[in-house]
């Protein structure tokens, strides 16, 4: 469903599945099962090449925003890639554009409950289409 | 033989002069306390701009502690991957031009290699067959070694790294980073049984790795055993973590814990962790038939890591090699050992080279 310059925010405590989702998106847009998907924690940012070229991005690790700036992030969304950011509440200066944002929380060991805002009209299309 | 090398994969600005591939004169690494002082500020996590800055005193210095010139390197070895790009290149761009100043050969070596060259460097000698856990903040990896230059790849994280673990359960316990060397310590005075944490096994057969679901458990844990009520953190996203003071939810306000049940959370996690390390590589030398294990990475450093691969080993007769914790974090010796091995398998590496984030050996 997704198109090439799209961006999404994961927003989550630790251990609320932030990944866990990223992995799944990333899987869906065609990255082959061979390939791992591991936490970008460490890395900052992983790009797979599926449909579309995924950036797989992690702000954990990052304490202010010059760190951020630093990252280049504006450079990095483009035509033909996927963004995906988490701990995107690091950045929130960064998604004054168009975005969809999804918030994940724990409700029980294993529940978790998965809250979609989209950002702009194309994203309002895009969640209504994927809870139909 | 003098080789220069250089280490900015990550966050460690690091130059080391090593004679004959063996020897380490020098071993500079810029995110060390003197040399904070010495440079007068902090190495931030990313900045290549900071690479770029600390690259050519860093390089200096370990000459000057080497007590050679430049025109005495005969090899220039630079890690080239897998890291940062953004950082990687800051070293290889630097080696490049020296080494075509200088008209010397320049090697690549690989990260990750490098650690393993860490025996090396400590003046040990790399054993073959041999079994190598490299564990750090971003790797969590098992490889056979067949012989000299042959890595095969036999498992890996699906996940998080066994140090990344370290680091978020360190946060959520209100410990100082980098979480693995505090945790260690606490470790000590605790009960490694207190807790049931999950062995992350995943299927018997595989020796992959995960580590994501026990970092959860730990922080599960402290949510409903340890947090008064009403004091918990809440799962309810505010817009707070935009401030640099204010962390995200969950991810750095910590739960005050008291300091009996600190020690042995910091101690159940640990034995969790490392119980399925070693149960993995010893698993891993036993299916090879090899009876050398090699300990690498900053991982590696852990005291409670050496002693159970040791003690688990001994029972099986199998001999566990690891090198001094300096240079098991993040150096450029070990990128020195690990780049000259190289060269003289005849891999040298041109002007053209470029740094790769990702580089499986």
């Amino acid at each position: 469903m997704l198109s090439g310059g799209a961006l999404i925010a994961i927003k989550g405590e630790l251990g609320a599945g932030k990944t866990v989702l990223a992995r799944g998106i990333i899987r869906g847009l065609g990255v082959a099962e061979d390939t791992y998907i591991t936490s970008p924690t460490y890395t900052l940012i992983q790009e797979y090449r599926g449909r579309l070229i995924v950036n797989h991005i992690d702000l954990y690790r990052l304490s202010g925003n010059g760190e951020i700036e630093e990252l280049g992030l504006e450079e990095l969304i483009q035509e033909r890639t996927v963004t995906i950011i988490e701990w995107a509440e690091k950045a929130l200066q960064f998604f004054s554009e168009d975005h969809l944002e999804i918030k994940l929380s724990v409700q029980g060991e294993n529940v978790r409950q998965t809250i979609f805002i989209p950002h702009g009209a194309a994203y309002q299309v895009l969640v209504e289409n994927f809870l139909t | 033989m003098y080789t220069l090398g250089i280490e900015t994969s990550c966050d460690e600005t690091a130059a080391a002069v090593v004679e004959d591939g063996v020897k380490v004169l020098s071993n500079v690494v810029a995110s060390q306390v003197d040399y904070h002082r010495k440079f007068g500020g902090v190495v931030p996590e990313i900045a290549s701009r900071k690479h770029l800055e600390y690259i050519i005193p860093v390089i200096r210095e370990a000459l000057s502690q080497a007590q050679i010139e430049l025109a005495d390197i005969s090899l220039i070895a630079v890690t080239a991957g897998p890291g940062l790009v953004g950082s990687l290149l800051v070293g290889v761009c630097t080696a490049k031009a020296m080494a075509y100043a200088r008209k010397i050969p320049l090697v690549a070596a690989n990260h990750i290699e490098g650690h393993i060259y860490g025996l090396v460097a400590d003046g040990q000698v790399l054993p073959y067959p041999s079994v190598a856990l490299v564990v750090s903040g971003g790797h969590t990896c098992l490889y056979l070694l067949p012989q000299p230059g042959e890595y095969r790849l036999l498992g890996q994280t699906r996940d998080d790294a066994v140090g990344e673990a370290y680091d978020k359960v360190g946060k959520v316990l209100g410990l100082s980073y980098p979480g693995g060397p505090v945790i260690d310590r606490l470790a000590a005075s605790g009960n490694p049984e207190a807790i049931p944490f999950p062995r992350p096994y995943l299927s018997k057969d595989s020796l992959d790795f995960s580590y994501s679901g026990l970092k959860t458990a730990v922080w599960y844990y402290i949510k409903q055993k340890v947090a008064p009520p009403g004091e918990e953190d809440s799962a309810d996203i505010d817009t707070k973590g935009a401030n640099p003071k204010v962390p995200a939810p969950g991810q750095g306000r910590a739960i005050p814990i008291p300091k009996n049940q600190l020690a042995d959370i910091a101690a159940s996690f640990q034995e969790a962790a490392i119980e399925v390390l070693v149960h993995k590589t010893l698993l891993a030398a036993k299916r090879n038939n090899v009876c050398t294990v090699i300990l690498a990475g900053g991982v590696a450093a852990n005291r409670r890591l050496k002693e159970k691969m040791t003690v688990d080993a001994q029972a099986t007769g199998v001999e566990v090699l690891y090198p001094r914790p300096g240079l098991c974090t993040d150096n450029a010796a070990m990128i020195a050992c690990a780049g000259y091995a190289r060269y003289r398998r005849g891999n040298v590496a041109d002007l053209s080279l470029n740094a790769a984030s990702s580089w499986p050996l």
